[in-house]
């Protein structure tokens, strides 16, 4: 079959033949398909120089965030903790040091009298003799006598401590030498009151110091026993006498202080979920689509502590999240739209509607063109568009939090749920400059300079969501507290909702904030 | 294989998702490449650095339009770059008026079949072959060819008609043959 064809239909001859390339030719003889070498550079060049680092950031924000968090919190709680302890150990040593040479400074000058004023009736020879390294534990305690200068040991069973005062006297005192003894609690009494009126084990003084002091709070420098008699009960009493230094006094427990309020401010990153039918294309496209995001949120917190653990908290804050995306349209030229502008140019409205992870945003294209210029209809025409798009909402918290961890710095965990309550949701689409030039079509213009949608549709007025956060408390006086704490929230109802999907809230947050403690 | 899937995979540089595309879009590709060039050698050169810029921009893919008509365009930029970097650049005579070519009807075969015609265009001087190639194949328009080839509207037409006529005149003598 022939056909016949002049200078235009060339073109078209040329362009359905050649454009048709999409489809493989029935009868090819191998000359359109590229030897197998091409495709091995291809692949040695991209999987070496070529390929991109993964950028784990990008693509795990809300995880890596949290992460990084997570690591900030527990090297800062570990540098404090340590510097803490270390600055403990320091002052217990100094401590110990001042105390052992006040004892050897004040050591009574005739260690016979003082025997004798404790233990009036001992039968054996005791002299108390001063061991700055010997020690106390649950089971045993050193002794030394003044036959036998190498200390011995007996069991807790047979040391009973006489009791030397009924009235317990003040942990804060210093005494030298003291003995020890024990009603419902540890009693430190000075040798100068004398008094000896009860006696008890002293595995049970040693339970009842440690469970007071801890096992280096106090340094036993030397004890001695003496049993004295047995009783028809069956116990037995033994005089005990010894050198005793409180170093480090039990500190008296704080007050809790139940109610606490705060405010803080958190920047944000946030993402959604969406729901639906063809969920993973849309969020291909509108993820493509997304320029940037900004989010933050700022607010206060009213918290009461149910117990030293346990507390609950609530707050209102404001989040304001924003996201600019950038958006190529495609629709055809249409003359009969063409209405003559007072510039005397052709202009046409054009529906689009653009897709957000937001909700989609409907809107007006006016175009114009000189009516020299010659369009053809259904010519395409393309141009990209960039729509801000601003959801603020204000946020109603209430969660439980656990607190671990003692002294200046604690730990919390927190979980609960929050109300969302949207209070602005426009839009604004940013046109490009009238000359669009890669459209090709430089008589084209756009008229809007700016368009100003009110509401993006189908948008929820109230959402809800679960948060957990991780917190770390550092106490800066007595009242005030400073925290970090990284905390994540996910919406469990939609905040964006028609009839093929729905979108539900994503939101990591870096919360930085100051509570004060009533 | 969705094509989603199959950017997806690409873009987390999985390279059999990066094998599935180039399979699928080889061969319009070379075909593309056979255009624009003099030899297959040359158009496997331009193949194979079109696929490795479409594999390292592809993130840049907006998810709008075709995902064929951006590799078709990233293919057909880097055709005419291999051509400049190869210093092929045509010479470009420039004229104020495009006369009106008139032709007798000529009469070919239909179907003479892309290898031919793509044969037929790789004879072309190069200044013809690339205008005709943007303008009649690959759908720019001549203020396109005129800003990216860097010539006025007036040559980027006369270099069109001229390559038309030349074409002609091959389909005469293959007509004749």
């Amino acid at each position: 079959m022939k056909d016949n064809f002049n200078n235009d239909n060339l073109e078209v001859f040329f362009s359905k033949e050649l454009q048709n390339d999409y489809q493989m030719d029935l009868d090819s003889d191998g000359w359109d398909v590229p030897s197998e070498k091409v495709w091995d550079n291809i692949a040695s060049e991209i999987s070496s120089s070529n390929r991109p680092p993964i950028n784990l950031w990008r693509n795990n924000r809300p995880w890596m965030s949290i992460a990084a968090s997570l690591l900030i919190i527990t090297i800062v709680y570990q540098t404090m903790t340590n510097k803490q302890t270390i600055n403990n150990l320091q002052h217990r040593l100094n401590t110990q040091v001042a105390t052992l040479n006040e004892v050897q400074n004040n050591e009574p000058s005739d260690i016979a009298d003082f025997q004798n004023s404790i233990l009036p009736n001992s039968n054996d020879e005791i002299k108390i003799e001063k061991k700055s390294t010997s020690t106390i534990s649950n089971s045993t305690a050193q002794i030394s006598t003044t036959k036998n200068t190498t200390p011995t040991t007996i069991s807790d069973e047979e040391l009973i401590a006489k009791m030397t005062k009924t009235e317990p006297l003040p942990l804060l005192a210093k005494v030298h030498p003291v003995s020890s003894e024990i009603n419902q609690q540890v009693i430190i009494a000075t040798t100068d009151e004398k008094q000896i009126s009860r006696s008890q084990s002293t595995s049970a003084i040693t339970k009842k110091l440690e469970s007071s002091f801890t096992a280096s709070s106090f340094l036993p420098l030397n004890m001695d026993a003496k049993k004295i008699s047995d009783f028809a009960d069956g116990s037995t009493d033994y005089d005990v006498k010894g050198f005793y230094k409180i170093i480090e006094p039990l500190q008296p427990k704080k007050n809790r202080k139940n109610w606490y309020a705060g405010i803080f401010y958190a920047p944000s990153w946030f993402s959604k979920k969406i729901k639906g039918e063809n969920a993973t294309e849309l969020k291909s496209i509108v993820d493509q689509q997304i320029v940037s995001r900004s989010s933050f949120k700022t607010g206060i917190n009213i918290g009461y502590q149910l117990s030293d653990n346990w507390s609950v908290e609530t707050g209102l804050a404001l989040s304001k999240n924003k996201q600019i995306s950038e958006h190529q349209l495609s629709f055809t030229y249409d003359p009969d739209q063409n209405q003559v502008n007072e510039n005397g140019d052709l202009e046409a409205v054009y529906s689009v509607n653009l897709q957000t992870s937001f909700g989609d945003l409907p809107s007006d294209i006016r175009l114009a063109h000189n009516p020299n210029q010659q369009m053809e209809a259904g010519m395409p025409i393309t141009f990209q568009l960039k729509s801000e798009q601003q959801l603020d909402m204000l946020q109603l918290p209430v969660s439980i939090r656990y607190s671990m961890g003692e002294g200046p710095l604690t730990i919390r965990l927190s979980g609960g749920a929050m109300a969302n309550i949207v209070t602005n949701n426009k839009a604004t689409i940013n046109p490009p400059p009238s000359n669009y030039s890669s459209s090709g079509m430089q008589d084209l213009r756009y008229r809007n300079s700016k368009l100003h949608v009110n509401e993006m549709q189908d948008v929820k007025a109230l959402s809800c969501s679960l948060t957990a956060s991780l917190e770390l408390d550092y106490e800066l006086t007595d009242n005030v507290h400073l925290y970090i704490a990284p905390s994540y929230a996910k919406g469990i109802t939609p905040v964006y909702e028609d009839e093929e999907k729905e979108t539900e809230l994503l939101q990591a947050s870096v919360l930085l904030g100051l509570n004060y403690y009533f | 294989m969705s094509e989603t899937q199959l950017l997806q995979g690409c873009l987390a540089q999985d390279q059999q998702c990066q094998k599935a595309l180039y399979e699928q879009y080889k061969v319009q590709m070379f075909r593309l490449c056979l255009r624009y060039s003099n030899s297959r050698a040359d158009a496997e050169d331009i193949l194979q650095d079109g696929f490795i810029r479409i594999f390292s921009d592809l993130h840049q893919y907006s998810g709008k339009g075709a995902l064929g008509g951006w590799i078709r365009k990233v293919m057909v930029n880097t055709a005419l770059q291999h051509i400049r970097k190869n210093k092929r650049v045509p010479h470009f005579l420039e004229i104020d008026q495009v006369a009106e070519l008139k032709e007798a009807e000529e009469q070919i075969y239909s179907r003479i079949g892309a290898k031919a015609l793509t044969k037929m265009i790789q004879t072309l001087p190069p200044g013809y072959k690339m205008i005709f190639n943007l303008y009649v194949v690959d759908g720019y328009t001549h203020q396109e060819i005129a800003n990216q080839l860097k010539i006025s509207i007036n040559t980027s037409k006369s270099q069109l008609s001229k390559a038309k006529a030349a074409l002609r005149k091959k389909l005469e003598h293959l007509m004749v043959s």
